[in-house]
């Protein structure tokens, strides 16, 4: 087996359930979601003859799978086009009432698949646990910008969930 | 600020939830990887019998039925698809993804695509359509002066450039969409604010 197929094999092995969540991110359909997740294990595995070792692997693997996903829903844009906002936008928006604390994993997902893709791939860093040097790492966005959209997302989803479920309680 | 710990933390919540788990085997994973270079393969080939095609038609017609200057718009359009054929060829639309996928930064990759698709939809005329312009025009003015201008060569005409002129102006809208999206990326790349 090459070096390509290892690194490959152990990218998927270890980052499987992050790219499917990353996914979901991306694409709300379900047939649509699985051809997502195949497209980017291809680009993953083709990236991986140029990787040398030149950052981490879960950076490559991030960086490879929000590319591939930004390519992905510029082009599911152009065939289907929605109305997405920017994280400044939602933040100025009403949170809709009609939530329950049962629903408060689809209200998430919803969230951040009506998100632009450039604040989406910020929102989605922060959901997988990254922090504001590692989300810089992965976008590109200088250190302050990164830690400014944190404490925006951070702010938002707070009042996106508790709000939501304290109005159900 | 929300509590990291608690059970409704977003973080947990996201990480905690259900997803079907598609893995690919590394020999699916080749096995689509020649798949889809067939396909462009395949691609490229259809643009250039199609290319092959126009040059013999038109080449047919000088050599079998035309003279002298009535052979300027068959030459022109044999003219113009060479050079379409040959940017095509260029440009290698067989594009899946650029080779340093993994080295940009998202912010940036996202931008560096945002400019390609406004590039692309700047400059499809030119070297797309405008190739051709010449050998429609010489067209219509050896039918003008073989059988005289009438309403219908003049509809053909008027037809032509309003397709064209449609075709610029449609891509050109567009490309201003793109570029206000490319000038916010950059103030993000930029902005420590």
């Amino acid at each position: 087996m090459s070096l390509q197929d290892e690194l490959f094999q152990r990218a998927v092995e270890e980052y499987g359930a992050a790219l499917g969540r990353l996914a979901r991110g991306y694409e709300a359909d379900p047939d649509k979601r699985r051809d997502l997740q195949q497209e980017i294990q291809l680009a993953l595995w083709r990236s991986f003859e140029g990787f040398h070792g030149r950052c981490s692997l879960r950076t490559w693997v991030y960086r490879v799978a929000h590319n591939t996903a930004i390519s992905w829903a510029t082009q599911q844009k152009r065939s289907r086009p929605q109305m997405l906002v920017s994280l400044e936008e939602l933040d100025a928006m009403p949170v809709p009432p009609d939530v329950d604390r049962r629903l408060a994993l689809d209200r998430l997902t919803h969230l951040v698949q009506r998100l632009e893709p450039r604040d989406r791939q910020v929102i989605l860093a922060y959901l997988e646990g990254m922090d504001a040097a590692a989300i810089g790492e992965l976008t590109g966005l200088s250190p302050g910008n990164a830690a400014t959209k944190v404490h925006r997302i951070k702010n938002l989803l707070a009042r996106y969930l508790n709000e939501g479920t304290a109005h159900a309680g | 600020m929300p509590d990291e710990m608690s059970p409704n933390d977003p973080r947990n919540l996201w990480q905690g939830q259900e997803v079907e788990k598609v893995i690919l085997t590394v020999d699916e994973v080749q096995r689509r990887a020649s798949r889809f270079e067939r396909r462009v393969r395949n691609r490229n080939l259809r643009e250039y019998i199609a290319g092959a095609l126009v040059i013999v038609l038109s080449a047919n017609q000088i050599v079998t039925r035309l003279h002298g200057w009535r052979m300027t718009p068959p030459v022109l359009i044999i003219l113009g698809t060479i050079y379409v054929m040959f940017q095509l060829h260029r440009r290698g639309s067989a594009r899946s993804l650029p080779g340093d996928v993994g080295l940009r930064g998202s912010i940036e990759f996202h931008r560096l695509e945002l400019e390609r698709q406004r590039d692309a939809l700047r400059g499809v005329w030119h070297w797309y359509l405008l190739p051709f312009a010449p050998g429609l025009v010489a067209t219509l003015v050896m039918a003008g002066i073989a059988r005289g201008i009438n309403a219908r060569l003049v509809g053909v005409g008027v037809m032509f450039v309003l397709i064209f002129v449609g075709v610029v102006a449609l891509n050109n809208w567009g490309a201003r969409k793109l570029d206000r999206k490319i000038e916010e990326l950059k103030i993000m790349e930029t902005d420590d604010a």
